[in-house]
């Protein structure tokens, strides 16, 4: 299905004219630490069911608002609400099981094998003490098929390659049956044939579940391919956020990235391509 | 840069000077100036006061003047090479080595100190420095682990030396003077000794200065710039364990000069190594200087019994606390225990396996025994008559095991630190420090006076250590580094009441080794009423357990409210602790040893390694207790000190090798 010359890997999100309520929304959430200010106060909303990308270049506050999203730091102003309720209202649990988080660097499973660490997934919903249901059991399996890891069920999630880990640890975030995925930087270690891998699974991910997913991604290209929406920060601010076509222009692209741009069009399927003049 | 440099010397000279104005204040007190040349040169024999002046005070003023210098040096150098702002000779266990050595040739070959204790000295030091070295080089040379390993080090020798002592009773009041770094003379023999062998070390230090200066770099661009990094850096770690063996072998332990030197180097504004070189030094000289003559006003005419080195180990731990945040915890430090098992064995059998194998340590604990006449069984009438005896201390011990075993398990995984281990909490050394109060409260202290001032003891070290989790929002990091501080400072207590020779050290001394002597039925009572709770709620906790290794924002991205599950875990292996420390003394190796070996065996997830870890902890002290009981009949060896034994170079030789 996936010819070498599509460039969208799937028909635009079910609702992005905004007719259902957006679920996750920021109102000038801000952090600073120590005077220094990493994300000025910043409005957003996000939907489920979309993908959306964050570019921007070092340092300009990608990985803050995706912790302040996934509630691994806490907003120095403004609030963040999901679904309506303020982030700092949901139990640990109760926030884990709406939205999933996976740190930029993954860290060392020692002695994991990849069934056990997406078992993990099912924490927020059996909790320390609570019986480990059927439900958990289909949902585990269910997490594994969908990133294609049944041959790898029981290696150790440290002798995978590059790649495969990367699916372990999103099937563990499958598993965990969000609503919301929030991913810093999935694809950064991977050679390109799995960074198309992972971004397509996140893709297949949100259009069959449903599921709202929040990805830091450094390419360009890659971002304009799998995204339905694009968000570019700036120095702590969000410069421009809309479709990838929108902002696939070589004036934005040179204000994103702060060095000359150009964009050119796929002389086969007509894609927009952007690169450093 | 020049200008901070000249402030840093300047501040370090006025230091010193302060140190030495203070001194002749005091000696001149002594002895009338005017009469200082006669008797630093030529005493008059019928003058008491120049004799003393000569063959006491100024020898013990120089010498305390070399040896804070080489400790300040060989600290400068630790620090630098390692790249770690906590070493010292202190805290890597180097002097701790220095000292079991020279304690072991005392014992069993004094022969050996004739032809030159600085030898003897120096092969203890270099043996730690080399087993720190070999444990922290397959951790990547990570901060936390490296001070960890030292001081477990430190602590693991620290408790074979009391054990010697133990042992052979008629040394203890001098070797204990000694070991916790008196300075007082009687003769110019140490300073003789030491001066010549420092400076030697001083001009080795000063030709590899300059090529050492690019150990600030990371390893690949001071290769790039052409050094030997590995025979640089060896070089220079003989130099400054040669310095520590010297002092360590002169005058015994001087804790925390070495550490504190170069950090009011740098805080003076010692930017660079060079100058940290010469002003670290100059510092360790003037500190240790004050501190002695600190130590000489207070003690008055004890002076001679109120060793320096335990006044400095004082000093040093509210230093240590106040240093210990500075240490950046590395990724290295993070990782789990990077070992994976090679086989995945299934716990079904392991532990009906291990139960089997706890069943037949306690039964030969209770049954087998030596008589005058050999081995013994003992059965029928005698066992009945035996049994009485046996069986409190067996089970106490047991018991004890287990909550280790399972207070290391939590421990280790809550801070993701392999070298974590009960005994870096403090708690065992807060029961001492308890069981010392009952002592000064009450000449013959009861059972339950004791009992009573031990609980205390424990539970006022935990609630400091639940204080500062709290405070530091749950860290785990801050549980292992407020312990460690307060270990320090509690055992510096010990020490000067040891070694100021009173009586009651030797009942002090027996229940530090960690003894289960005394156990009876009522201790078992007590002890089991607090193990069998303890030890049936760490198990409820294994899903969190698993999630910690993953780190924080894992942990927290599952949904574990980390603040509660944290110090819920840390309470309770605090808990744990205490209950093992109070049943069996303070030595609590087997809380190391058990989680290893557990996961050695292949018990990789939480419950399991848990519930391995136990049987094992129990194993591991039932034998223990038994060994300690046999090895040396008719005497007996504390069952704390035996596992110690036996765990610590198995877990060493497991860290080495599992590192490669």
């Amino acid at each position: 299905m996936q010819g070498p010359f599509r460039h969208r890997e799937a028909t635009a999100c079910p609702d992005l004219s905004g007719r259902a309520g957006d679920v996750y929304e920021m109102a000038g959430a801000s952090l600073s630490i120590d005077g220094h200010t990493l994300l000025a106060p910043t409005s957003l909303s996000l939907r489920q069911g979309c993908v959306y990308g964050i570019i921007g270049h070092n340092g300009s506050g990608k990985s803050t608002l995706l912790k302040l999203l996934g509630r691994q730091a806490q907003p120095s102003s403004g609030t963040i609400r999901y679904a309506g309720t303020p982030l700092e209202n949901y139990g640990a649990r109760a926030f884990a099981r709406h939205v999933a988080y996976l740190p930029q660097q993954t860290p060392a499973t020692t002695g994991l094998t990849v069934r056990e660490l997406v078992r993990f997934g099912r924490y927020p919903w059996h909790g320390p003490l609570g019986r480990i249901s059927s439900e958990d059991h289909l949902k585990v399996v269910e997490a594994m098929q969908l990133a294609q890891l049944d041959d790898l069920a029981d290696r150790l999630v440290d002798t995978l390659s590059g790649g495969e880990r990367q699916r372990a640890w999103i099937a563990m975030l499958v598993a965990q049956d969000s609503s919301f995925i929030l991913l810093d930087e999935p694809t950064s270690a991977l050679d390109l044939a799995h960074q198309i891998e992972v971004l397509r699974l996140l893709r297949n991910l949100s259009r069959s579940r449903n599921l709202g997913v929040v990805a830091i991604l450094h390419d360009i290209n890659m971002a304009a391919r799998f995204c339905d929406e694009l968000i570019a920060l700036q120095k702590g601010h969000i410069r421009i956020q809309g479709k990838p076509d929108d902002l696939m222009q070589s004036d934005v692209l040179e204000m994103v990235y702060g060095i000359p741009m150009e964009v050119i069009r796929h002389p086969a399927s007509d894609a927009p391509i952007g690169f450093a003049r | 840069m020049q200008a901070s440099s000249s402030r840093s010397f300047a501040l370090a000279t006025c230091l010193a000077l302060l140190a030495l104005t203070w001194a002749a204040l005091r000696l001149g007190t002594q002895l009338p100036f005017i009469l200082w040349p006669q008797a630093s040169l030529h005493p008059a024999i019928e003058d008491v006061r120049q004799l003393l002046f000569h063959y006491s005070s100024l020898p013990r003023l120089i010498t305390a003047i070399l040896c804070g210098a080489a400790l300040g040096l060989a600290s400068t150098i630790f620090q630098h090479v390692l790249r770690n702002p906590l070493a010292s000779p202190t805290t890597l266990g180097v002097e701790a080595g220095a000292q079991l050595a020279l304690v072991i040739a005392t014992i069993w070959a004094p022969f050996l100190l004739g032809a030159g204790r600085e030898f003897v000295a120096i092969a203890g030091a270099l043996a730690v420095t080399g087993l720190i070295f070999a444990v922290s080089s397959a951790r990547g040379f990570s901060s936390l682990t490296l001070i960890l390993a030292g001081l477990v080090t430190s602590l693991f020798c620290g408790s074979l030396v009391v054990a010697l002592k133990l042992l052979n009773q008629e040394y203890i009041s001098s070797l204990y003077i000694w070991g916790a770094g008196s300075l007082a003379q009687q003769d110019w023999s140490v300073v003789i000794y030491l001066l010549p062998r420092l400076l030697v070390c001083a001009l080795l230090t000063a030709l590899l200065a300059r090529p050492l200066v690019v150990l600030t770099l990371s390893d690949e661009s001071a290769s790039a710039l052409g050094v030997s990094l590995r025979l640089l850096r060896l070089a220079a770690l003989f130099i400054a364990v040669l310095l520590t063996a010297f002092v360590t072998s002169s005058v015994g332990i001087i804790g925390f000069i070495g550490l504190a030197s170069p950090q009011i180097a740098r805080l003076a504004g010692a930017r660079r190594f060079q100058e940290r070189l010469v002003v670290a030094p100059l510092m360790g000289a003037g500190l240790l200087l004050l501190v002695d003559q600190a130590a000489q006003s207070v003690s008055g005419g004890f002076s001679d019994f109120l060793p320096t080195g335990a006044i400095t180990a004082l000093l040093g731990a509210p230093l240590l606390l106040w240093l210990l945040p500075q240490l950046k915890s590395s990724s290295t430090d993070l990782a789990p225990d990077s070992t994976t098992p090679a086989t995945l064995h299934k716990p079904a059998f392991l532990f009906p396996l291990l139960v089997a194998v706890l069943l037949l340590a306690t039964i030969i604990g209770i049954m087998v025994g030596r008589s005058v006449a050999g081995w013994s069984i003992a059965d029928g009438e005698m066992l009945s008559a035996l049994a009485e005896w046996r069986v409190p201390r067996v089970s106490v011990a047991l018991l004890g095991g287990a909550m280790l075993g399972m207070a290391g398990v939590l421990l280790q995984r809550l801070t993701r630190n392999p070298v974590a281990s009960p005994e870096v909490l403090g708690i065992g050394t807060g029961v001492a420090i308890g069981i010392l109060l009952s002592m000064v409260i009450s000449t013959a202290p009861s059972r339950s006076l004791q009992l009573a001032m031990s609980f205390v003891g424990a539970f006022a070290v935990l609630a400091v250590l639940l204080w500062r989790g709290i405070r530091s929002r749950s860290a785990p990091d801050q549980l292992l580094l407020t312990g460690v501080a307060l270990s320090a400072f509690l055992d510096a207590i010990i020490v000067s009441f040891i070694a100021l020779g009173d009586p009651r050290a030797a009942q002090l001394l027996a229940w530090l080794a960690g003894s289960t002597y005394r156990a009876d039925a009522a201790t078992v009572w007590a002890t089991l009423a607090m193990a069998a709770p303890l030890l049936l709620v760490a198990p409820l906790f294994s899903r969190q357990l698993d999630i910690f290794p993953l780190g924080e924002e894992t942990a927290r991205e599952l949904g574990i409210d980390l603040r509660f599950s944290r110090l819920a875990i840390m309470g309770l292996t605090a808990l744990l602790t205490a209950a093992s420390v109070l049943a069996i003394g303070p030595l609590t190796f087997a809380g190391l040893v058990g989680p290893h070996l557990s996961r050695a065996l292949g018990l990789r997830r939480a419950f399991e390694q848990l519930i391995g870890a136990g049987l094992i902890g129990a194993i591991l002290m039932v034998l223990a207790d038994w060994l300690g009981r046999i090895v040396i009949f008719p005497f007996q060896l504390p069952a704390g000190l035996v596992a110690a034994l036996i765990g610590v170079p198995y877990l060493i030789w497991h860290l080495t090798r599992r590192g490669r």
